[in-house]
């Protein structure tokens, strides 16, 4: 998929992170669910390269939570005390909890790249 | 008298010690090796290319020292000189060197060119001082006499003389082409460590773990090795610098006067160089092997056995040499054939040839499964050390194989060399792919090979080493792999950096030990196995009850399958590490491995496996247990009793 734009990246990085989120937690299909992941990459890297993180911004509240935990995760050297409330509320709950702890962990250790 | 002193400074000599390693273990004389200067104000740091090209300085310092260079090489390509291009060199990346004082540092590297000559070795050197400014300078050092190797001391010594050529496009004449000289006050960290701590061992350039021992020393003073006429690497290096100089910068003494200190990197592998003096005539080498008279006569009617032998003992200057000569001689004159193609091929110095010869035919034991997967239960037993079983050929009446031995007690260097050389010949006989970048150094530091009969062992180069492989469960095929850059998953960078620049015995037990200490304080309480074949036969389950599988929490092979050999196979085969789960579709095993192979953001786009596998055992484990609970597991289900 090539972006040209910055609407339609944000609507590719929100589908794609929905279908991660429901693989991870209904079916154990590392194909789909890393297909899902590298399209994902792509929208967001279009996205990073427009500098669109404040377009990003609004998905800190989508109604879809791993879609608000994916772009938590990248909005975390951007706008890093949003971002990190995001990812600690999600780890506070049952529902993709471990990825936000291990986020907010390897985030934390300096671990992450964006 | 002006130009007396003068010359002799430019010349002037200096006795170096240089250790290729640090156990000395005997005291001998400080020798001549220029004056101490008081000064402690200064630091000592060493790493490979990588480790150092992450610090912003040497960064910054190596990429202007290039542009110096590709100027200068176009100024040389502009001028057609027809000379060869004293910028034409490549960069050493195993060992830079750095040296701070007085808030100017220093890096020195070794670097090679295309034609090799042993009778120098060169550095390149990049001085950055207080103010950031970048010199970089060519460093030669010539060697005057043979190098001496003590062997009690794992160090060579010998005398050389030094030129510094500054790396200067302002240097060069525009209409000639020519560098002109500019003279530089050198001076050279050196160290007197003795590897246990004491500073009164043999002089050598610094290195990390020298501690205080540490010393400024002046080397004199050069004004440039360089000129147009007398450079040429074909013919070897020059001292002579006349004709050079702008006559500015020479006065000795002279405040203004550059000033670089370093630290030599030499070359550790490269051969000794030949002096016309080494040069021996037939009496001279049967009074020297003490040949009997028809010994002295076969020599005599044979000339390239003549020159093979002169050569021989030139590079082998030492008894344990002559010895080995002396034999080669008896057997080239009593042995069977083969043997005689054999000492022939060794006295050339053809040890490729000499290794065919012996193990064709050899016997290998067919029990070795060393590259995995194999099949269980003939793949799982540990192998510290590999049998040769070399044939009958070599059965005759002066041993090949005591010949052999000899051959092995040659100079530490020399041998260290040759032993790895061995050692990867026979372990690829056994069945081992070692890898391409592991060098045969490493592997005469990590193996020794030990002529037992018509037998040749491959074994762990000392009892510590031996123990701790044997304490951890790792095979010495195991061993290789870690010390292998590509292959090694990461122990590489640790083994050197523990190793001081280069992989040891020592720092393979050391790493060994350490992942063994991690993964047994996670595993307390756990039995560990040599294989998964053997717990699974311990604990009755060579076959998992139906619907299960037995899963290993660390995994068991992982991304490039490291893990056994990082943390010890009785670490990973542990019932500890171990959990009989529910196994097919949709399942708390299948659900696990599928996380395995996902990739996220936190692992930055990589595999979990992946991801996971430069972690240590105890983050493995834990992630691996946080794992199985986020699939459901209760934490009690599947453990082994």
């Amino acid at each position: 998929m090539k972006y040209l734009r910055v609407e339609d990246a944000i609507k590719g990085f929100v589908g794609y992170a929905k279908i991660e989120g429901i693989i991870n937690s209904e079916v154990a299909n590392s194909k789909i669910a890393n297909l899902a992941y590298d399209n994902r990459k792509k929208a967001y890297e279009y996205l990073k390269a427009h500098r669109a993180f404040d377009k990003m911004k609004p998905l800190l509240t989508n109604d879809n939570l791993y879609v608000r935990l994916c772009a938590a995760t990248k909005l975390l050297n951007v706008y890093e005390e949003e971002a990190l409330n995001v990812l600690e509320d999600i780890a506070k709950g049952e529902a993709h909890a471990f990825v936000a702890e291990m986020t907010i962990k390897e985030w934390k250790e300096g671990n992450l790249t964006f | 008298m002006k130009n007396r002193i003068s010359k002799y400074l430019r010349h002037l000599t200096l006795m170096f010690i240089l250790v290729i390693s640090v156990n000395c273990e005997k005291e001998i004389a400080e020798p001549n090796i220029g004056t101490e200067v008081e000064n402690t104000d200064f630091k000592l740091n060493q790493g490979t290319f990588n480790e150092m090209f992450k610090t912003p300085m040497f960064k910054k310092g190596f990429l202007e020292t290039m542009e110096i260079k590709s100027v200068l090489q176009k100024i040389n390509y502009a001028n057609k000189t027809g000379k060869k291009d004293i910028y034409d060199f490549t960069i050493d990346s195993s060992t830079i060197k750095q040296a701070t004082i007085n808030k100017i540092t220093s890096f020195s590297m070794l670097i090679k060119r295309k034609e090799t000559n042993n009778s120098f070795f060169e550095n390149l050197a990049i001085k950055i001082d207080s103010l950031g400014q970048t010199k970089a300078y060519l460093i030669k050092y010539t060697y005057t006499s043979k190098p001496t190797y003590n062997p009690d001391h794992n160090s060579k010594s010998f005398e050389g003389t030094t030129k510094v050529t500054t790396l200067d496009p302002k240097l060069i004449n525009n209409e000639s082409g020519k560098i002109q000289h500019e003279c530089t006050s050198l001076y050279s960290l050196m160290c007197n460590n003795d590897g246990k701590g004491n500073c009164n061992g043999s002089w050598h350039p610094a290195e990390n773990n020298c501690n205080s021992c540490i010393v400024l020393k002046q080397s004199g003073i050069s004004c440039g090795y360089y000129d147009d006429e007398a450079f040429n690497l074909g013919e070897g290096g020059t001292t002579n610098t006349s004709g050079g100089g702008d006559g500015t910068n020479n006065n000795v003494g002279d405040e203004d006067l550059d000033q670089l200190v370093v630290v030599p990197v030499d070359c550790k592998d490269c051969a000794l160089p030949v002096f016309e003096d080494d040069v021996f005539d037939v009496e001279t080498i049967a009074i020297k092997l003490e040949l009997s008279i028809a010994e002295a006569d076969f020599l005599k009617t044979n000339n390239s056995l003549l020159i093979d032998v002169a050569n021989f003992l030139i590079v082998n200057n030492n008894s344990e040499g002559e010895n080995f000569a002396r034999n080669a001689i008896k057997v080239l004159i009593n042995g069977y054939a083969k043997e005689k193609e054999v000492a022939s091929a060794l006295l050339k110095g053809n040890t490729d040839l000499a290794m065919d010869l012996l193990l064709e035919g050899a016997e290998v034991p067919n029990y070795l499964c060393p590259n995995p997967p194999c099949p269980e239960d003939v793949a799982e037993a540990i192998i510290q050390d590999v049998v040769v079983t070399i044939n009958n050929a070599f059965d005759g009446e002066l041993n090949i194989l005591i010949m052999l031995h000899d051959y092995f007690l040659l100079d530490l260097a020399t041998r260290t060399l040759k032993e790895g050389a061995w050692a990867k010949r026979i372990l690829e006989e056994a069945g081992a792919d070692i890898s391409s970048d592991v060098s045969l150094w490493t592997l005469g530091e990590l193996f020794k090979v030990r002529i037992r009969g018509r037998k040749a062992y491959v074994e762990p180069a000392n009892q510590d080493l031996w123990d701790t492989m044997s304490d951890v469960g790792t095979s010495i095929f195991d061993v290789a792999v870690l010390a292998s850059p590509i292959k090694g998953g990461g122990a590489y960078g640790l083994l050197v950096k523990t190793g001081g620049s280069k992989i040891t015995a020592a720092s393979m037990v050391d790493f060994l030990k350490t992942y063994k200490t991690i993964a047994t304080t996670t595993l307390q309480g756990g039995r560990g196995y040599e294989s998964f074949y053997l717990l699974k036969k311990a604990i009755g389950k060579l076959k998992a009850k139906d619907g299960h599988a037995l899963h290993h929490i660390v995994e068991q092979n992982g991304h490039q399958k490291l893990n056994p050999l990082k943390f010890g196979k009785k670490n990973i085969h542990n019932t500890k590490n171990i959990i009989e789960i529910p196994t097919g579709a949709e399942t708390l095993h299948n659900n696990v491995t599928s996380h395995y192979l996902r990739k996220f953001d936190f692992t930055n786009g990589k595999t979990v496996r992946e991801w996971i596998s430069s972690k240590s055992f105890q983050e493995q484990y834990d992630y691996g247990i946080k794992i199985l609970k986020q699939e459901g597991w209760d934490g009690i289900y599947g453990i082994i009793k």
